[in-house]
């Protein structure tokens, strides 16, 4: 784990979560600072979006702690949670189908109330396949577009952290490609990202560190490159 | 059949129409966005007809002020609606129909009774305000200018909740919390006060017909289950949820029940109900609905 002197933007501890009687989550702990970008790996059912849907509000922890910038935000209401800064970008995009493009952006402006660098110039900027479809419905996107649509719309909210749920899930293998370059300029203008992801090729190109998570817990903990280089401990770790 | 008496018949279709509308468009509304089926939706209705006549009695107990009176009616209404949707909607939502059906006949209950403790069990009128107490001759039938008002006011609010729905900011984020209200909390969105204020927005519409309606009908206990019964039927028929679906089957169910008492005389909710039984079976989402 990298050391550093100021505060992690985001540090998990020791969370537990549940559906109902069903545990999904025994002691999740994690850090993120700012602008790193740093990845949750592990297979489908590992925890991973329960994680994400826990730190957002959707699941309140039933033990541990959520701490944003030091203050713990375990049990917020979720628009509390993004309003604090924190955005994030479900695996199933959830775009409203029935609102255009543009009305999908302005709301999330109009959602968050966060001003920032983030506009609908700015994102159309990041993504610019999305002006030429503004007037389109989002039902009537492709994977890869809503895809876009749906980071590009969190971004509106400003947030200081993003969370990508599976961002490359079903997508074709080019679609994945010019996703990752969208993610990369967004890493590279300072954006701090915590990835979950089950493709390890996905993850690995994006992320400073990694945390592989298997049944609710954190197995492995380290840099991204040490897992790059290393093909045993990959197959170890994540071929299981 | 003469074609003025035709005529005629048409524009009482229309007036029962547009009332209709006016009350069934907040019924269509909440549906529409919080999938709730409000029954107590006529009660906020008879609220806002005792409401103005006691806002008129206040006012000016010689008479006049009714526009006034009918607007403070309406927001009082329009109050009482966020209240009970803070208090008691709120733990509904998502839930099944039986308990949505059940808390809101309650609530038609407890306020039909409030009423009744409230103004007691006569009659009760307003006048016509003196602008629109007059009326004009069209087409060889003598029309009242209040009943020509309220053809006009139709449509108007009508155009007026697609314009606020589908051209400003607080719409686009109605129709979002109507698709997927978690994602819209995600986002930064208060969902609750979106919900509070479509229901404030929906009791203010009920209240409001039901102080417009004063001038033509009497005020009596029993007002608010006879017109959610005809305001339901209006919304099933149109579709649930699609406003231009409640303005629609509002104009259709005013012209059966219009032109049905010509041919069933006796049996005119008849025409209605067979109407409704057809809709039902051909389309059950309604005309304009879609298949849930």
């Amino acid at each position: 784990m990298t050391m550093t002197h100021q505060e992690p933007l985001l540090a998990i501890e020791d969370l537990h979560a549940a559906y109902g009687l069903s545990r999904v989550l025994f002691g999740v702990s994690l850090q993120v600072d700012a602008g790193e970008c740093v990845c949750l790996l592990g297979r489908n059912g590992v925890g991973k979006t329960t994680t994400m849907r826990s730190v957002m509000g959707f699941l309140p922890p039933t033990g541990g702690r959520i701490l944003w910038k030091g203050t713990n935000i375990a049990g917020w209401s979720p628009h509390r949670v993004a309003r604090a800064g924190i955005g994030f970008v479900p695996e199933d995009r959830r775009i409203f189908a029935e609102l255009t493009v543009w009305e999908n952006l302005d709301v999330a402006a109009r959602a968050a109330k966060r001003d920032g660098k983030w506009t609908i110039k700015a994102v159309y900027e990041l993504f610019p396949i999305l002006p030429e479809l503004r007037g389109r419905r989002g039902g009537f996107l492709s994977g890869g577009e809503q895809q876009m649509l749906t980071i590009a719309r969190t971004l509106m909210g400003n947030p200081e952290l993003l969370l990508l749920d599976e961002p490359s899930e079903g997508l074709a293998p080019l679609v994945v490609e010019a996703l990752l370059v969208h993610i990369r300029a967004l890493k590279k203008q300072g954006m701090t990202i915590l990835l979950a992801e089950q493709g390890v090729d996905f993850s690995l190109a994006l992320a400073d560190r990694v945390y592989v998570l298997e049944k609710g817990t954190i197995r492995y903990t380290g840099p991204a490159g040490e897992l790059r280089d290393d093909q045993k401990l990959r197959n170890h770790l994540l071929s299981l | 059949m003469s074609p003025s008496f035709l005529f005629s018949q048409f524009m009482g279709g229309l007036t029962t129409a547009m009332f209709l509308f006016l009350i069934a468009s907040g019924l269509s509304l909440v549906f529409g966005v919080m999938r709730v089926i409000n029954f107590a939706h006529g009660s906020f209705y008879m609220f806002g007809a005792y409401l103005a006549w006691q806002a008129v009695q206040w006012l000016h107990p010689t008479g006049g002020g009714f526009w006034l009176a009918a607007l403070l009616a309406a927001l009082a209404v329009g109050l009482l609606g966020a209240l009970t949707e803070r208090l008691f909607f709120r733990s509904l939502y998502g839930r099944e129909e039986l308990y949505q059906l059940l808390f809101t006949y309650a609530l038609v209950l407890i306020l039909g009774d409030a009423a009744k403790f409230l103004w007691g069990t006569d009659q009760l009128s307003i006048s016509t305000p003196p602008a629109l107490a007059g009326s004009v001759q069209v087409l060889g039938t003598t029309q009242p200018l209040y009943t020509l008002f309220i053809i006009a006011i139709g449509p108007a609010i009508a155009f007026g909740l697609w314009l606020l729905l589908n051209r400003t900011g607080a719409g686009r984020m109605v129709r979002a919390a109507q698709m997927d209200r978690e994602m819209l909390d995600a986002l930064g969105a208060n969902v609750g006060t979106i919900y509070t204020g479509m229901f404030a927005l929906s009791a203010f519409l009920a209240g409001l017909s039901g102080a417009l309606v004063t001038p033509i009908q009497s005020i009596v206990p029993g007002m608010d289950v006879l017109i959610i019964v005809q305001a339901f039927i209006v919304v099933v028929i149109g579709g649930m949820g699609s406003l231009w679906g409640t303005f629609w089957g509002s104009v259709i169910y005013g012209q059966v029940l219009s032109f049905g008492i010509l041919i069933f005389p006796g049996f005119s909710l008849f025409s209605v109900f067979a109407l409704m039984a057809v809709i039902l079976i051909v389309r059950p989402w309604g005309l304009f609905g879609r298949p849930l």
